[in-house]
């Protein structure tokens, strides 16, 4: 019998090409392993002519940051006309832009939840403290978010990259040139102390995303930073969750799937957020989320007594056309 | 290093009986100025490294060692518990092409390649950065050192430098203490002369764009790093000729060959 062709897209020029080249192999591994013929292509100049010529049944997006995460590659892929497995290009333009989150999730009619939130946030675009002396309002940061620390993070791209916890007046500048080293447009966003929490939400059947077991984030730094992330730092992951009461977990897990739906979510995703104030502060909506070691999907997979090669498997039998 | 400063090295190490190590890369790399004798021609006692990366093949990861007896036996020792021997295929390579192939002539035209890129960078430099930049003005090697105000951190600015299609080695990178965060070695020796003009003119665009940054976020109070004492200039003057200033080279800088001063 033929076999099924997936050709697993990683890599790119994105500032978060490493971490996706390891899930990239993490994902082709374990479709090898389920009896795919696999072709892994990295994101370059000569990605169509290799999707082309591979004439895959399936792409899978394992691309994270720009040019995956941002809808470019499944817009593409929607030009070539290849299925894939991902979200569509709309859904990744909206979930890869933080600053939209508190937007489009409040415009849906369900979401009436007074206990899903946002953190109270402000995105400038760097032009406005070149250009437009936004430099010298910024002792507003402070008065808007509640005070001292706040967060600065770019408005788009992952894996901690630009994100920083400011605890002092002049150490905002510091932070804000870190940020938009990664992108144009940065997020001044409210800290909010509390349990972080990441939740993957899983489409097997279409129309019935699920909400896998919540992984809970215990940084030492107090910050899940890159270093974290990156397993340099010291860090331990719960998943299950173990200081957060049922209760809030089946709050927070209907806060993800609020959040997946809202931006229009297909296949998988992995919703940050933070538990504190008997509330869910959604942070983050990733369409293309990390399948590397120290990733945090892997973990709650198996906590939910499935393995990677179950839901890659199932991800790409869902998305193969049958005509 | 001077031969006059290459007299006193070697006193001081006398004196307090240091030994001393010449890593020697880029000796046979001089397109400019006049020879200067190694230390090991100075001073027997001097353990002299040199390399085929910079005058054949980098990826061949072949070197040689001129030292006194005693020690090349202890570091035949140790060559051989870390990694047995260099491979033979590599050095049968060696062999081949420094016996049948005038490399002395093919080094020739390699100098004069690397002098012709020099000139283009620093032209570049030149005519596109920042007047608050200032570089090292190599007579040999493959590197130029540049250092921008105080306050700028280039290990930050490597992001949008990459964005822009430009990299760059971070200043930090070169010393052992989280030194030089102002500076950033840029090579010369693989671009061709167009593709380093289009380097340092995208290169200086994001600079001028951090630059303007840096001043906002100074001028309202949100920078803990200290003020610069340079003036700044408008940002139309950005592309107008610069001239380079030597500050760097007096401190010295690390890694780029030989250099000397430009004439400011």
């Amino acid at each position: 019998m033929k076999k099924v062709k997936v050709a697993v897209i990683m890599g790119g020029a994105s500032f978060e090409r490493k971490f996706s080249l390891e899930s990239g192999k993490v994902i082709c591994d374990a479709l090898v392993q389920e009896g795919y013929e696999v072709f892994a292509l990295d994101a370059t100049e000569d990605l169509v002519s290799s999707l082309q010529s591979a004439r895959p049944d399936v792409a899978f997006i394992a691309m994270h940051g720009a040019g995956g995460e941002d809808g470019t590659v499944a817009a593409l892929l929607e030009f070539l006309d290849i299925p894939y497995v991902g979200s569509a290009p709309e859904a990744a333009r909206v979930s890869f832009f933080k600053p939209a989150l508190p937007f489009v999730l409040h415009r849906l009619p369900q979401a009436k939840n007074p206990h899903i939130l946002c953190p109270k946030q402000y995105s400038l675009d760097e032009k406005a403290f070149r250009t437009l002396g936004a430099a010298h309002a910024l002792s507003l940061a402070p008065k808007h978010l509640g005070g001292f620390p706040l967060v600065v993070k770019p408005a788009r791209g992952g894996s901690a990259l630009g994100f920083n916890v400011v605890h002092e007046a002049d150490k905002l500048g510091d932070a804000l040139m870190d940020a938009l080293s990664y992108d144009d447009e940065v997020l001044l966003q409210e800290y909010i102390e509390g349990i972080e929490l990441s939740i993957a939400v899983l489409e097997k059947d279409p129309g019935k995303p699920q909400a896998l077991p919540a992984v809970e984030i215990e940084a030492a730094s107090g910050a899940y930073n890159t270093e974290a992330r990156l397993g340099h730092a010291a860090v331990k992951h719960h998943c299950p969750a173990q200081h957060v009461t049922r209760d809030m977990q089946e709050l927070a897990a209907s806060a993800a799937l609020e959040a997946y739906k809202a931006c229009g979510c297909k296949d998988l995703a992995r919703v940050d957020m933070i538990v504190a104030h008997n509330n869910i502060y959604l942070l983050d909506v990733k369409v293309c989320p990390g399948f590397s070691k120290t990733s945090l999907v892997p973990l709650a997979i198996k906590t939910a007594h499935m393995s990677i090669e179950d839901v890659t498997k199932e991800l790409v039998q869902r998305n193969i056309r049958t005509t | 290093m001077s031969y006059e400063r290459r007299k006193q090295l070697l006193e001081v190490a006398h004196t307090y009986n240091i030994p001393i190590v010449e890593d020697d890369p880029y000796g046979l790399v001089r397109f400019e100025g006049t020879h200067i004798a190694s230390l090991k021609s100075m001073d027997p006692n001097v353990i002299y490294l040199g390399t085929v990366s910079k005058i054949f093949a980098p990826g061949l990861r072949m070197a040689w060692c001129v030292a006194p007896r005693p020690f090349i036996e202890r570091m035949n020792l140790c060559e051989q518990g870390a990694g047995l021997c260099v491979s033979a295929f590599a050095q049968a390579m060696c062999e081949q092409y420094f016996t049948t192939v005038d490399w002395h002539e093919v080094l020739h035209h390699t100098r004069a390649l690397y002098k012709r890129r020099r000139d283009a960078l620093i032209g570049a430099l030149e005519e596109y950065f920042p007047h608050e930049a200032s570089w090292t003005h190599p007579q040999g090697g493959l590197f130029v050192w540049v250092t921008l105000p105080q306050y700028f951190n280039t290990e930050q600015m490597m992001g949008a430098a990459l964005a822009a299609g430009v990299a760059y080695v971070p200043g930090t990178n070169c010393y052992p203490n989280g030194d030089g965060a102002s500076s950033m070695r840029l090579a010369f020796s693989y671009e061709s002369e167009e593709k380093l003009r289009e380097g340092v003119k995208r290169l200086a665009h994001v600079i001028e764009k951090r630059l303007e940054l840096y001043r906002a976020f100074m001028a309202a109070g949100a920078l803990s790093r200290p003020v610069s004492t340079q003036p700044s200039k408008p940002q139309s003057s950005a592309m107008q000729p610069s001239k380079a200033q030597h500050s760097d080279l007096q401190r010295g800088a690390p890694g780029h060959g030989d250099s000397q001063p430009t004439n400011s």
